[in-house]
């Protein structure tokens, strides 16, 4: 199983063709957008949750 | 096989190119330490962890997201008024925007951009310390960092943008397109968040609230202008072929030379430094935050002026910036924690608008189809300002305030931002010192 370029043994005239991906799992691109989005979005909304309830918390202290 | 030289230098040629940005990288990364130096030391020291947070969290919201979009918008909308003609250019399943054999820039490219992005959204970050909720600030940082400004450079700093061929706009060093709207920004944000608390006396009489750290405000202003020199390089295309001259050209393909912006670089720093310290009486921060408004007020047209230009020019910007600062804070109210709106977007307006008197006639872009001029130059400072700078962060600042999740509650404020931290490390340390006692006795 191979998930992208096997060799870096390639000729003068093959080298020149190269010239395409050099990741693994060429044609995910769009699925991980979508993962890294929601880890954006998903994130983001964490962020906003704990500093909310971190000044509720200290207001009630003080 | 025949040995083909031109292959060669062009080979040496696109190396050279990418070596080039890749050293504005790091160079620029500089200005954001700088940001992060300056804002702590201005803030008040029950709120530098805060401070510091906010400031440094905006590296992976705005970088991932001009992954995402931002860098796509910027070639999306280049061309003629909402002819969105880029294609996939910047999306990130596009083949140039990963490892990839046949594209050796994209990233080195995109990185230079990127880093712009990280200034704007951190000059925007320094106007609204100690009141500003970090959820709050980072998607405003987003929406500067990744969304308007790479709209404005798409109009207005491309070669293709309407601005540029329509208007003959012009802003090589980016007076209006990252220090003008970013200025923008600021206002709108502040518009709706308020001064923080104790700032203005019941009659309204402004308060200084002075830096916590005036030396280290300073040394982060220091190190800013370090940085700026990056932006300044990455403003420019290294080498170009200008109508049979190699040349250095700026982001519109017209040309310039190092030694011109080295001149009026250094040139606007000093008028600028002596504007700001005539204006404050010496003043440190005032005095360094003059010499920064002076070579924004140059940045414009500094691939064209002659040095002493560029001199006298810095000097009236800061003189302008100065003046507005203090008539807005005392007019409506608007606490700029450190001068952000005033060293930025009102130098910045400044140095788009006496451009297109300065260069009255010049060709905008290399062709000669546009030409520089004060109308054009005037609604730019407007588009950049207010429309793509001001009003977008303050719709968006009116929607988290409707939603309570703009500003820091009241008490929080009062006691601190950092009161957790503090109170922990109080307990921390008293702990350790109740533990060596107890041992000793």
């Amino acid at each position: 199983m191979s998930t992208g370029i096997e060799s870096w043994h390639v000729s003068a005239e093959s080298f020149k063709e190269m010239s395409g991906a050099m990741g693994p799992f060429v044609g995910t691109e769009v699925i991980m957008t979508v993962v890294v989005v929601a880890v954006w979005i998903v994130w983001q909304i964490w962020q906003i949750k704990a500093e909310n309830a971190g000044y509720d918390e200290l207001e009630a202290k003080l | 096989m025949g040995y083909d030289m031109t292959v060669e230098v062009s080979a040496l040629n696109e190396i050279f190119v990418e070596f080039y940005y890749w050293i504005t990288v790091p160079l620029m990364f500089l200005i954001h330490v700088g940001f992060c130096l300056y804002e702590v030391s201005i803030s008040r020291a029950k709120n530098h962890i805060h401070t510091l947070m906010k400031n440094a969290m905006l590296i992976p919201m705005v970088t991932v997201t001009m992954f995402l979009f931002g860098f796509w918008i910027y070639f999306a909308a280049q061309g003629p008024f909402g002819d969105f003609a880029g294609g996939s250019t910047g999306l990130p399943w596009d083949a140039t925007m990963g490892s990839n054999f046949g594209d050796h820039i994209m990233g080195v490219f995109w990185a230079a951009f990127l880093l712009f992005s990280w200034t704007a959204a951190s000059i925007v970050s320094g106007a609204v310390i100690e009141r500003i909720r970090t959820g709050a600030f980072l998607i405003l940082a987003v929406l500067v960092g990744s969304v308007t400004w790479m709209i404005d450079a798409a109009w207005g700093w491309s070669a293709g943008g309407w601005m540029v061929t329509d208007w003959g706009y012009h802003d090589a060093y980016a007076s209006g397109v990252i220090h003008g709207i970013c200025g923008g920004a600021a206002l709108g944000i502040l518009a709706v968040l308020g001064p923080r608390i104790g700032k203005f006396a019941p009659d309204g009489t402004p308060r200084d609230i002075p830096p916590n750290n005036p030396w280290f405000a300073v040394i982060g202003l220091f190190i800013i202008y370090t940085g700026f020199w990056g932006f300044y390089a990455a403003c420019n295309l290294p080498i170009g072929n200008v109508n049979g001259v190699w040349t250095a050209t700026t982001i519109y393909g017209t040309p310039t030379t190092l030694s011109t912006i080295t001149f009026n670089f250094l040139m606007s720093l000093a008028g600028g430094l002596m504007a700001g310290y005539y204006m404050s009486k010496g003043d440190s921060f005032w005095t360094f935050s003059g010499g920064l408004g002076g070579i924004i007020a140059a940045s414009a047209g500094n691939d064209l002026y002659h040095p002493l230009q560029a001199f006298l020019i810095a000097i009236v910007g800061v003189w302008v910036a100065y003046k507005l600062h203090y008539w807005v804070e005392r007019k409506f109210k608007i606490d700029d924690a450190v001068g952000a709106v005033a060293v930025h977007g009102y130098a910045g307006s400044f140095g788009v608008i006496i451009c297109g008197f300065m260069l009255w006639g010049y060709p905008a872009v290399l062709d000669g189809s546009a030409t520089i001029n004060p109308l054009g130059q005037i609604g730019g400072a407007i588009i950049m300002f207010f429309v793509l700078g001001f009003i977008p962060t303050f719709i968006v600042a009116k929607i988290l305030n409707a939603m309570g999740i703009l500003r820091i509650p009241k008490k929080v404020e009062l006691a601190g931002l950092d009161y957790v931290e503090e109170q922990t490390r109080a307990a921390d340390s008293q702990a350790i010192v109740d533990a060596e006692l107890a041992e000793t006795n």
